[in-house]
């Protein structure tokens, strides 16, 4: 397991989550919030950002655009989705652990 | 109905000027147009909207930025001294606010420093000339002086968001430890 990699933010893990499926925008905002059951609303400036930074780390790619009047659109790259794999690996640890030793 | 008002918020006051805009909105005037030193708004429903800014910086390509954020349902207002203003249908569940992560906070408050730095630069560099390079007259003196005020006050400004950035960055180790 990569141990390089840092923690994913919240945010990012389910923009990620997300993005299996192409989405824009909105559908992503949309999709976070119904996955959290409304604890997380990402605000459109942070979703900007974080998606520009996904684009330029390689984990998602931004579909070419169809129409002007079609909202652009994002999927996960083959590299995102391997990040994801990890993380969920690295997740379920946590909460394993967690529940082990708690429970005991 | 419409009316303008004319109106300063230093560069440093954005949650003034948003806490504004937004009170004016309670009361029924919806900001639909921004120009220099100038707010025009138009009555309207009571609480419909809520306002937020973003600062413009050139790593965000306005055209594309301004797509990706009305296509959120958010209405783009226009844009005044590098801040550009957004308006939102009032949601009961959370206020509408162009960040929502600390991390994002962060980076937007870095970028607003810089404007108040580089205005701080050039009023310094106008200040030193009249008041020491070109001839003594009271008038240099006089403009050289302010230029220094400015000057001072813009620095201020910028430590200002530094400080509340500082905090912001204090917060965020707290909780990733």
């Amino acid at each position: 397991m990569a141990n390089n990699q840092t923690a994913l933010t919240e945010g990012v893990y389910y923009i990620l989550l997300s993005l299996t499926e192409s989405r824009h925008g909105y559908g992503i905002m949309q999709n976070v919030e119904q996955l959290s059951k409304g604890r997380i609303h990402l605000a459109p400036g942070t979703l900007y950002g974080a998606l520009n930074n996904l684009v330029n780390k390689g984990w998602t790619i931004a579909l070419p655009e169809v129409k002007d009047s079609r909202k652009k659109e994002y999927k996960i790259t083959e590299k995102g989705l391997e990040i994801l794999k990890e993380e969920v690996l690295r997740l379920e640890e946590l909460a394993k652990n967690g529940r082990d030793i708690l429970e005991e | 109905m419409k009316k303008v008002v004319h109106k300063t918020f230093l560069m440093w006051n954005c949650d003034k000027e948003q806490k504004w805009l937004n009170e004016m909105s309670e009361q029924g005037w919806i900001l639909i147009r921004v120009g220099l030193f100038t707010y025009e708004f138009e009555q309207g429903e009571k609480g419909k909207y809520q306002f937020a800014m973003d600062f413009f910086d050139v790593s965000k390509k306005s055209e594309d930025y301004i797509k990706f954020i009305e296509e959120t349902g958010v209405k783009y207002v226009g844009q005044m001294n590098c801040r550009m203003y957004f308006r939102k249908e009032k949601n009961s569940e959370y206020d509408f606010n162009m960040y929502s992560d600390n991390t994002s906070k962060v980076k937007y408050l870095k970028g607003r420093m810089i404007t108040p730095l580089l205005f701080a630069l050039v009023n310094f560099e106008c200040g030193f000339v009249n008041c020491f390079v070109v001839n003594h007259s009271v008038v240099n003196n006089v403009i050289g002086i302010m230029n220094l005020l400015v000057g001072f006050l813009c620095v201020h400004g910028a430590y200002k968001i530094c400080k509340k950035r500082e905090e912001l960055i204090k917060n965020l180790s707290k909780t990733t430890m």
